[in-house]
């Protein structure tokens, strides 16, 4: 049965489009990183490869059924306290780990560029391809 | 008993200077220390000045003199307090029956020197005066002890006196049931033994090491070894008194070895010598030869009897132990006097004898001539019961051999201590031979008297040689001159040795010769002995003045050494002045015919006949009856509790030795006495006729007797006798065995190695071609594996993503292609949404 | 037949939808492809976009707004620094070469088809969730909440990383003068 917005509550495009575009974002940052020389570019790819999946995450979020149970096994809240209230809605688990791969991405971005830059001012250059330090 | 007594008084009256009671021997007692101190620092003085003196100092000797006379009255002192028996030390009575009661005063005798002996091995040579006054206190000691037990001695008075304190030693248990205590199957044990005979020979022992102690302060005193020679010494000392003490066969031959070794370590005291270290080996080998047989014998004895005391192997053989094997027991006795003729240096092992004179002259004295060739007589007296007859008379063959034998060899020595160690050997013949025919008393009183007049022959050589530098008599003369005291003393000595009538060595031979006498007139056998032991004793005066004549009388045949002699320290002189009075005085009193007697033959026990051990069947119930009496005075003389030895400590009883056949045997001493003074009488005139008066010329004699004088001169060739016919053979026999060895046994040896090798070589190719081929093959198929692969790591990062993407997708779609492909292609239906909550 | 698709073109929603899922694709290939490497960071920033929009179809306001606050604010400056720091700014083309381009796009397009294939042919357990919530609270709870560890840890991972970028240029600084 097809998804139809005005039928219910559900985004325009149905999940296959989102993982679809996730899948493709995903494709040309791994062309990305296997082709390119420069240091920044791959770079690029990187965070092409983390949209992707965020985007694969925020969409699951979004149509794929959340997990019942919310808090830390073994803890029981008192009684008539929401969970909801305390530990989130269920399904904002996605949202939440898409957040989490933004901070990181940016960690990342800051690390990955002083890298490149000791990089090229140890190398003279920012060709990936000529470290190989780590030849067997 | 009460004659005897008395005789006994005067004597040690004489020996001891003043003999006091107690109250005055609780004064000498209470200042012996003093003195003793006073002692050692005069010796220190005397030792020290020695090495210079070349004259006589009057004001040196007197002052030894005094120090002698204080140190006899101390001795003396001792002596009376052991005679007393009690000892009033400031209102605390000490009963000095504890001395045979208790173990611990024989065994501090016994460990003294021992402590010495570790002292100055260790430590000797910091020491002052190297240390030498350790081992001598230590000695000395053992003597002050060794005089109160002798004191004590007569006090009691009992011939058949015996104590014994045993502890045991090694136990072997065996289970007899579960539940039940355990059942000790075999013990050793192991303790001391104290009769008369030992306390005897530990007043032997310690006085003879004491004074040669003494005298090695002087004759030493340049020798760099001078602590080692101490601890030699004492390690001697302790050994010697441990063979004296111990209660058993076992301690006896470990003591036996020790005694050994320590004369083997004396012996090659100056091992730069090679005649030294040849000496000390061929000892050592000889003694083995001996303790071999000895070894056997105890063996034997064990075997039969399953006992190692000397109380329980008499006990055991008395009782029938070797009912069935009669003829073992005398050939087990004759195993047990191998022991006594290696040690006492009986004829065909007395070779090592006259070679250990390469050892230093004071050790010739201490244990070459007094105390450790004295052990295989103490052997054979100490195990005199199981000496059947028949092992007695090839013990008194071989004593009678040796004892003419060597007199004849002294003859023509030149070597002032050769001439004496042949003596010695002469000497020792006499004491076995007397054994062996069971003059048990008379034989060992000749060990007794022996060993102070050899012992002060021997010193006085020293003392010679330390004054001429020789040991050659013809090129000594005159000296008794320059060296009164040595002359004095040797001459004292020589009278004894030579039998003159009143000295201590007449007694103790003609006892010897007497019961010889006697026991020839019941046993044929024995004749040929009595004429060896009556010629022995001619010869013995002869040579004996020969040595006296040669060396202190005539006219200077070496003027040069002569003018060099002088007399000797008092530290060497004053042992000498001792030795010589106890060479006259030793036998005096009487006591000690009726402190030693034969104890009963467990050997003639066994076999029921007793022909030489206690005389004639006819004299069967004198015997017997003496017998029942020593038996019966022996079960009260050693009693177990406390009240009979108090009652016995009173020294109320007094239990002399009767010799039962004292009448039968009168006319036989008598006989011999006469004799004996003949002969001896004659054996100094001719000597003083040949070496004094030069009437007789010896070497015209000797030229007109070539054979004998050869004979003589080159010992019977017993020496050459015992090289070509048992050296030489067993060198063959062990070239033979190492050609053997070499050809054959090596050679097999090789070719199994060689085999070996070529099996080797072999398994090696195999190794190497086959079991390193497939490591080798392993290796390089990794190696090969790990280049190739190591392509893979270029290092570039986009090589590892790619790869790691490709084997992603080799791993996901590839897989779900492989098994899915059919509904790869197929579309599946479409998701469904749930309504929402 | 639009239902097929899973998609109402009679939308107008859905068309805003295709256009932004067509910027992000097509910007996000000419960053793959394009010589030049400034074109190429501008084309991450229509991605960037893109990617938002998406966020704001699939509900996630607070995602969408971090998006671009984080990565077009500062992610791709970061990036643009970068690029001009490592050339020499006064290269007319500041070239971006390509290596291997071949098996890069084997392995990027087989990756393609096989992820496009996982997607289409799984049967998604989809839930109707009811109208759009703003996402903003329920994050927040579940950051203080349930992803408590993670947040505080991620706090520390980006301090971790301010100071370790800063040490790793100014050592480098260090070093050269």
């Amino acid at each position: 049965m097809p998804l139809a917005v005005a039928a219910n509550n559900m985004p325009v495009a149905s999940l296959e489009w989102f993982l679809l575009v996730g899948a493709f974002l995903f494709a040309c940052g791994i062309f990305t990183i296997l082709t390119r020389k420069n240091a920044v570019s791959v770079l690029m790819g990187v965070e092409l490869v983390l949209n992707a999946a965020n985007v694969n995450l925020v969409a699951f979020s979004r149509f794929v059924k959340a997990p019942a149970t919310l808090g830390p096994a073994g803890i029981e809240l008192p009684k008539g306290v929401d969970p909801h209230l305390v530990y989130g809605a269920p399904w904002i688990g996605g949202n939440v780990f898409a957040a989490f791969v933004i901070i990181l991405a940016a960690a990342e971005a800051a690390v990955a560029l002083g890298i490149i830059l000791g990089i090229y001012r140890n190398l003279g250059d920012v060709d990936v391809d000529q470290v190989t330090g780590m030849k067997g | 008993m009460a004659h005897g007594h008395d005789d006994h008084g005067h004597g040690s009256g004489h020996d001891a200077g003043h003999g006091s009671a107690a109250p005055g021997g609780h004064d000498d007692h209470g200042h012996g220390g003093g003195h003793d101190d006073h002692a050692h620092g005069a010796a220190a003085a005397g030792g020290h000045g020695g090495g210079h003196e070349t004259h006589f100092q009057p004001a040196g000797m007197s002052r030894g003199l005094a120090v002698l006379v204080l140190a006899l009255g101390v001795a003396g002192g001792f002596f009376s307090l052991g005679v007393t028996g009690h000892f009033d030390f400031g209102g605390r009575v000490i009963d000095l029956n504890d001395l045979f009661d208790t173990p611990w005063p024989a065994l501090t005798v016994l460990c003294l020197p021992l402590v010495a002996a570790f002292v100055q091995i260790f430590v000797g040579r910091k020491l002052p005066r190297r240390g030498d006054w350790v081992s001598t206190g230590a000695v000395m000691v053992g003597l002050a002890i060794s005089l109160m037990m002798f004191g004590r001695m007569i006090g009691i008075y009992d011939w058949q006196f015996q104590r014994i304190h045993e502890i045991e030693w090694i136990g072997l248990f065996t289970r007899s049931a579960p539940g039940q205590p355990d059942v000790t199957s075999f013990r050793i044990p192991m303790g001391i033994l104290i009769d008369n005979i030992t306390v005897i020979m530990l007043v032997v022992v310690t006085l003879i090491s004491t004074l040669v102690h003494i005298f090695s302060m002087g004759y030493m005193v340049d020798e760099p070894r001078y602590s080692r020679f101490y601890a030699f010494l004492s390690i001697f000392t302790f050994s010697m008194l441990g063979l004296i003490l111990c209660h058993n066969v076992f301690a006896l031959y470990m003591f036996w070895e020790l005694v050994g070794l320590s004369s083997y370590l004396l012996i090659g005291f100056w091992f730069e010598k090679k005649s030294a270290a040849d000496a000390q080996k061929k000892a050592f080998l000889a003694n083995r030869v001996g303790d071999i047989g000895m070894f056997l014998g105890i063996v034997t004895f064990f075997y039969f009897t399953g006992q190692i005391t000397y109380a329980g192997i008499f006990k055991g053989v008395a009782e029938g132990a070797f009912s069935n094997h009669m003829g073992l027991l005398t050939i087990a006795g004759c195993l047990l006097f191998c022991g006594a003729i290696g040690k006492s240096a009986q004829f065909p092992l007395h070779v090592w004898l006259p070679d250990a004179m390469e050892g230093p002259t004071p050790v010739s004295a201490l244990i070459h001539a007094a105390t450790m060739v004295a052990a295989g007589v103490y052997l054979v007296t100490r195990m005199f019961p199981v000496f059947t007859p028949d092992a007695l008379i090839v013990v008194a063959w071989f004593g009678g051999i040796t004892a003419i034998f060597a007199a004849t060899i002294a003859l023509c020595a030149n070597d002032i201590k050769k001439v004496l160690a042949y003596s010695t050997v002469s000497q020792l013949g006499y004491m076995i031979m007397g054994l062996g025919a069971s003059a048990y008393t008379n034989g060992f009183f000749h060990l007794w008297t022996h060993a102070f007049f050899k012992a002060c022959l021997f010193l006085g050589s020293g003392s010679v040689i330390h004054a001429v530098h020789t040991q050659d008599m013809r090129e000594m003369g005159g000296l008794w001159k320059k060296m009164p005291i040595t002359f004095g003393a040797m001459l004292l000595s020589t009278f004894a040795i030579a039998g003159v009538p009143g000295t201590s060595g007449f007694t103790s031979k003609d006892g010897i010769l007497g019961d010889l006498l006697f026991a020839a007139h019941h046993h044929a056998a024995l004749w040929p002995i009595v004429v060896f032991a009556f010629v022995g004793a001619g010869l013995t005066a002869f040579y004996m003045f020969r040595l006296i004549f040669m060396t202190f009388t005539g006219k200077p045949k070496v003027q040069e050494k002569f003018d060099h002699a002088h007399e000797s320290p008092w530290v060497m002189a004053a042992p000498l002045v001792i030795l010589g009075a106890l060479a006259i005085l030793s036998d005096k009193g009487g006591w000690f015919q009726e402190l030693v007697g034969p104890p009963p033959s467990a050997a003639s026990a066994a076999i029921r006949m007793d022909l030489i051990a206690h005389g004639q069947p006819v004299v069967e119930e004198a015997k017997e009856s003496a017998h029942e009496g020593g038996e019966h005075e022996s079960a009260e003389a050693h009693p177990s509790n406390e009240a009979a030895s108090a009652e016995t400590s009173t020294s109320a009883r007094r239990h002399p030795y009767e010799d039962p056949l004292e009448h039968e045997k009168h006319p036989a001493h008598t006989t011999a006495m006469i004799i004996s003074i003949f002969v001896a009488g004659s054996g100094i005139f001719l000597s003083w006729l040949t070496y004094q008066k030069k009437v007789i010329s010896a070497p015209k004699i000797a030229a007109a007797l070539p054979g004998v004088h050869n004979l003589l001169l080159n010992k019977y060739y017993v020496d050459e006798f015992i090289t070509y016919f048992l050296v030489q053979p067993f060198l063959a026999l062990a070239y033979g065995c190492a050609r053997f060895d070499l050809k054959v046994i090596d050679f097999t040896v090789n070719a199994w190695g060689y085999f070996t090798v070529l099996c080797s070589r072999v398994a090696g190719l195999f190794d190497q071609k086959v079991v390193d081929g497939t490591v080798n093959g392993t290796a390089d198929v990794v190696q090969s594996a790990g280049t190739a692969l190591s392509r893979f790591q270029t290092g570039r990062i986009k090589t590892y993503l790619a790869w790691s993407v490709a084997g992603a997708l080799l791993l996901v779609g590839g897989f779900h292609l492989v098994t899915n492909w059919k509904h790869v292609f197929v579309r599946r239906p479409a998701a469904v949404v749930e309504p929402a909550k | 037949m639009m239902a097929a698709l899973g998609i109402s073109l009679r939308d107008p929603a859905a068309w805003v939808f295709l256009a932004f899922a067509a910027m992000t694709v097509a910007s996000a290939l000419l960053v793959a492809v394009s010589r030049n490497i400034i074109y190429s960071a501008y084309s991450l920033l229509l991605t960037f976009f893109g990617v938002a929009g998406l966020y704001a179809f699939l509900d996630a306001d607070f995602l969408a707004a971090a998006q671009l606050l984080v990565y077009v604010g500062g992610i791709l400056v970061l990036i643009l620094f970068g690029v001009m720091l490592t050339h020499k700014i006064r290269d007319i083309n500041l070239s971006n070469e390509t290596t291997n381009p071949i098996v890069g796009a084997v392995i990027a397009g087989l990756l393609f088809l096989v992820l496009a294939y996982v997607s289409m042919r799984t049967d998604w357990q989809v839930v109707d969730r009811g109208p759009a919530t703003p996402t903003t609270q329920e994050i927040g709870r579940a950051f203080v909440g349930k992803y408590l560890l993670p947040f505080e840890a991620s706090s520390i991972l980006l301090l971790g990383a301010l100071i370790g970028a800063a040490y790793l240029s100014r050592h480098e600084r260090k070093k050269e003068a």
